[in-house]
């Protein structure tokens, strides 16, 4: 009886901790499937497709599957949240697919399910926010502390080296949040005449986000600066200052391109945005799962698809995405 | 001389009962723990009794409150909607879409305004003649809603065109104001509080929400139109919540496919803290807008003083609580 046990819960810890990512071995059916030259399966799970900056990412995926000619389907839970991941993707192991891209919704709550679908045999890659908890083969994205880090060094660039400012976010709690935060606060600390008033959580709901704003600012009123770390209250702040005769008066940076932010940009009501270029993040998150199917390419520990800069001077030659 | 309130004159017994009475009403209760709130954000912060913070606070809640009224009449003859949340975005993603695709702007508002009461309609009407708990109902359509707005917008944010003037009907009512500095949405939310004291305080069908909540049997017995009633406050929640959409999306002149989600919990969050009984067949105007009030003081508060974002959290859920508890106790019954 106490074998049993004993063995079973092995058998769970084989489960929960997989070989190092060198040591990855495709399971047999896939490996036979990839031999027969079958088309291959590849999920790529957001977490949270109903985002703006989802889109551009689906984009990518879909034209990585016209590409490559693989069946890569774009998925993830509407409206976020770590246990609907975590079932979806369990629901893909059970299936039985050949790949799998995961943006993690939570580091912690999604490692096991990552790391359960490698010790099925099943390759996964990170796109977008990386899971460091998990054995995953890959990061394909830009490095969230790094790009944090522009930011705070294009604020500085833009704002001199002594003021007061303000960073919002719409998930001080979420993990590509805290990398950015991370590192803009590394960058600003640089400048010890930089002081941060406050980080604001402004949650995902549009009138929340202007409502914080609006607090926040008027509570702060001797601001020199703001950066925001997501794609979704940067357009907000520029429509706030733009609506109180503060455009221009603050240098606002941010993150992503959406439409909004875009215009803002042109009007100079926002300074200057971090791309991440999500359109590329989807694509070459299924190109590296193809690597792996077809060729047995192990990829490197990240693939980086960078950070831009765009401002006034040069975002008439972007689109917004 | 002193007088001796208890045994004054019998005029002055019953003011004294009268004003016991106030104080005992679960209102008064929730108007005691937010004047409390009130006083401690005014010391902390020297912002916080500011024109300025008291315009903003009163923009800020407006739309919350617009929602919150309609939900009193749903909560009142003993139902809930869970799908206000996802109206609310509904309505200012089809508005959005309507009007940046070049359909009139008026046109697009009816349109928009109409679906919103045929939707509210069709809950009352599916939950009545379905004998489904108002709970299943409203969570389908809550998702099937949610669902068509992410189809519809294809994940993508919708805008309007910026800096060219667009739809200026709904843009000038959502972000102008008539009187000063006070924006037009407080003065949306003054008219739809009016009204709705007035419906459900002064008229028949006032009446029949209450009847309805108290114990629709009997009220059927007496000849009250219960499916009927059930119908109509249905169908003025989903009016408010895609009216208070559509301004929404006036406002920010952009909506996003994710708009409103999680708004129903703060929507019957105000009611109940106002004093509407889940039960059914008590509830008040007044009441759901010291609701609204304390939500929005809460958040405005705890940001002006740059409390960290978790303890925030923490702190509304605290607050909300302690405010509900002490209307509890408050109350007569």
């Amino acid at each position: 009886m106490l074998r049993a046990t004993l063995f079973a819960g092995l058998a769970t810890l084989a489960l929960l901790v997989p070989a190092a990512a060198a040591d990855f071995t495709l399971s047999p059916a896939i490996k036979a499937r990839a031999a027969a030259k079958e088309q291959p399966t590849f999920v790529v799970s957001y977490h949270d497709p109903a985002l703006s900056v989802a889109v551009p990412m689906r984009n990518g995926v879909e034209a990585a599957g016209k590409e490559f000619n693989v069946n890569a389907l774009f998925t993830g839970p509407v409206g976020g949240g770590a246990e609907k991941q975590v079932a979806e993707l369990e629901n893909w192991i059970t299936k039985g697919v050949d790949g799998l891209a995961v943006s993690s919704s939570s580091t912690d709550a999604l490692a096991p399910v990552i790391n359960k679908a490698l010790a099925a045999g099943i390759p996964v890659v990170t796109f977008n926010t990386d899971n460091p908890a998990s054995q995953r083969l890959t990061f394909v994205g830009q490095d969230l502390v790094y790009s944090g880090v522009v930011m705070g060094e294009t604020l500085v660039k833009e704002m001199g080296e002594k003021g007061k400012i303000l960073i919002f976010t719409v998930d001080a709690a979420a993990q590509w949040s805290k990398d950015r935060e991370n590192g803009a606060r590394q960058a600003l600390a640089k400048h010890p005449g930089i002081t941060i008033a406050s980080l604001v959580n402004t949650t995902n709901e549009p009138q929340q986000i202007y409502a914080a704003i609006e607090n926040a600012v008027l509570a702060n009123p001797d601001i020199t600066g703001i950066i925001s770390l997501d794609c979704c209250s940067f357009p907000a702040i520029g429509q706030y200052l733009e609506r109180n005769g503060m455009a221009g008066k603050i240098p606002v940076v941010g993150s992503d391109l959406l439409p909004q932010t875009r215009e803002l940009i042109i009007s100079g009501a926002l300074t200057s945005t971090i791309t991440q270029n999500p359109q590329r993040q989807g694509h070459d998150a299924v190109l590296v799962l193809n690597q792996i199917y077809a060729e047995g390419k192990m990829p490197p520990s990240h693939t980086d698809t960078g950070v831009e800069v765009i401002d006034k001077s040069n975002v008439e030659k972007h689109q917004a995405e | 001389m002193m007088t001796n309130v208890a045994t004054g004159s019998p005029a002055q017994g019953g003011l004294v009962q009268s004003a016991r009475g106030l104080l005992l009403t679960r209102e008064a209760g929730v108007f005691g723990a937010l004047l409390a709130l009130c006083i401690v954000f005014a010391i902390a912060s020297p912002v916080f009794l500011t024109g300025q913070n008291i315009l903003n606070l009163l923009r800020q809640i407006s739309l919350l409150g617009v929602l919150a009224i309609g939900a009193t009449y749903v909560l009142i003859i003993s139902e809930v909607d869970l799908s206000v949340g996802s109206l609310y975005g509904f309505a200012g993603m089809v508005g959005g879409l309507l009007i940046v695709s070049g359909v009139p702007e008026v046109a697009a508002i009816l349109i928009t305004l109409t679906l919103g009461l045929a939707i509210g309609a069709m809950n009352g009407a599916i939950t009545v003649a379905g004998r489904i708990p108002s709970f299943i109902t409203t969570l389908g359509t809550l998702y099937l809603i949610r669902g068509a707005t992410l189809v519809m917008s294809n994940g993508m944010p919708v805008s309007l065109p910026h800096g060219q003037g667009a739809a200026p009907i709904l843009t000038g009512l959502a972000q102008g104001s008539l009187f000063g500095n006070l924006s037009n949405q407080v003065l949306v939310l003054i008219v739809v509080a009016v009204l709705g004291f007035f419906l459900l305080h002064k008229t028949t069908f006032g009446f029949h929400i209450f009847a309805v909540g108290g114990n629709d049997r009997a009220a059927r017995i007496v000849g009250v139109p219960v499916s009927r009633t059930k119908i109509i406050a249905f169908a003025i929640a989903g009016l408010l919540a895609s009216f208070a959409g559509i301004i929404n999306f006036g406002f920010l002149e952009n909506v996003q496919p994710v708009t409103g989600i999680g708004l129903e919990l703060d929507v019957i969050a105000a009611v109940i803290i106002g004093g509407t009984r889940l039960g059914g067949g008590e509830g008040s105007i007044p009441g759901t807008l010291l609701g609204v009030l304390l939500i929005g003081v809460v958040r405005n508060g705890l940001i002006l003083l740059g409390v960290t974002p978790f303890w925030q959290t923490t702190l509304i859920g605290a607050v909300v609580l302690t405010a509900a508890l002490i209307g509890g106790l408050t109350s007569k019954k």
